[in-house]
């Protein structure tokens, strides 16, 4: 009979897991991009998903490479103009009309939508987010396969102490390693494009953009992976009292 | 009389319980119920394998066997 224990140590599991396939569907949204999904006949599945996007059907799927910019004050006027002018060109890769290789940005904002990247460009941007996807995927599955081998006998095992140090560290460094690896790819793409310089210039990488919370998860893992390993070598000392 | 299973364990302490109950004609069985202590861990310490042994439970093992500390455990030789 299942206990209360097993049922919820279960249910954290299944969570777990769903959280991976999440990453991997996601993932494969990025890969596939509006193009892919359009060539599969399933243009539609952004849109089904929409409700729970957190940033709407547009912003969670491949291809509009967006970037923090500081707008050239000398051009601000133009760009209002830019944007109003270009607006009604049709574009063969930009909905909004724009043309291709052009940064979309709009009139007061410091966002620059970046459009018609080359292929090799957009594979780079897209194997950035991938990565993040893995990532958080490969964690979701580690933390399955505790829980997993906790239900069947004592979490207190020196796997598991393996297990959260490589969790600690992955976090500690994918997380900033993926957030400057996007940083510098977009910054790529926008220097290569011919909004850079005219109406806009990229924002540096700087400190406040480290993905903070995310080490200071990295580090309480760590701390908690130490606290573990005592509690295994106390499991290892109980082991053996008669 | 069992020497440590391990002597890379970081002790040379043996146990000399088989013998005290071969000369006691008692089983681990018997001890067990008279002592309080499972079989299992009994047999842990019987083969040399324990890491530690309560107070508690020496006692009871003595008083069972009508013996004292030293007859049960042993140092054995480097």
């Amino acid at each position: 009979m299942m206990t209360r224990s097993d049922l919820t140590t279960r249910v954290i599991e299944g969570l777990l897991w769903l959280v991976a396939a999440w990453c991997a569907l996601f993932g494969l949204l990025w890969v596939l991009g509006s193009h892919g999904l359009q060539w599969l006949d399933a243009g539609d599945i952004p849109n089904w998903l929409a409700p729970i996007l957190v940033n709407g059907p547009q912003g969670d799927r491949t291809g509009i490479p967006q970037i923090g910019a500081a707008l050239n004050p000398a051009e601000s006027l133009q760009v209002g103009a830019l944007f109003s002018h270009l607006f009604p060109i049709p574009g063969e890769h930009s909905p909004l009309g724009t043309p291709n290789n052009w940064g979309e940005v709009a009139p007061g904002g410091a966002v620059v939508n970046l459009w018609g990247p080359t292929g090799f460009q957009h594979h780079v941007y897209m194997a950035v987010h991938v990565l993040a996807y893995a990532l958080v995927a490969v964690i979701a599955v580690v933390l399955a396969r505790m829980v997993a081998d906790s239900r069947r006998g004592s979490p207190f095992v020196r796997r598991n102490v393996m297990r959260l140090f490589w969790i600690g560290w992955l976090v500690i460094i994918g997380t900033p390693v993926i957030s400057w690896a996007n940083w510098a790819c977009l910054r790529w793409i926008f220097n290569s494009s011919t909004a850079s310089g005219h109406v806009a210039r990229t924002v540096g990488y700087s400190w406040e953009s480290l993905p903070w919370w995310s080490m200071l998860i990295g580090a309480v893992v760590l701390i908690l992976a130490t606290v573990w390993r005592s509690g295994v070598q106390m499991a290892d000392d109980v082991a053996g009292l008669v | 009389m069992s020497p440590p299973a391990e002597i890379d364990d970081g002790h040379r302490i043996g146990c000399s319980l088989d013998a005290l109950l071969a000369a006691q004609g008692m089983t681990l069985t018997e001890l067990s119920e008279r002592v309080g202590v499972s079989i299992v861990n009994l047999s842990i310490l019987k083969n040399g394998r324990a890491k530690a042994v309560r107070f508690s439970t020496l006692t009871a093992i003595c008083e069972a066997l009508n013996c004292d500390v030293g007859d049960v455990l042993f140092l054995a030789s480097p």
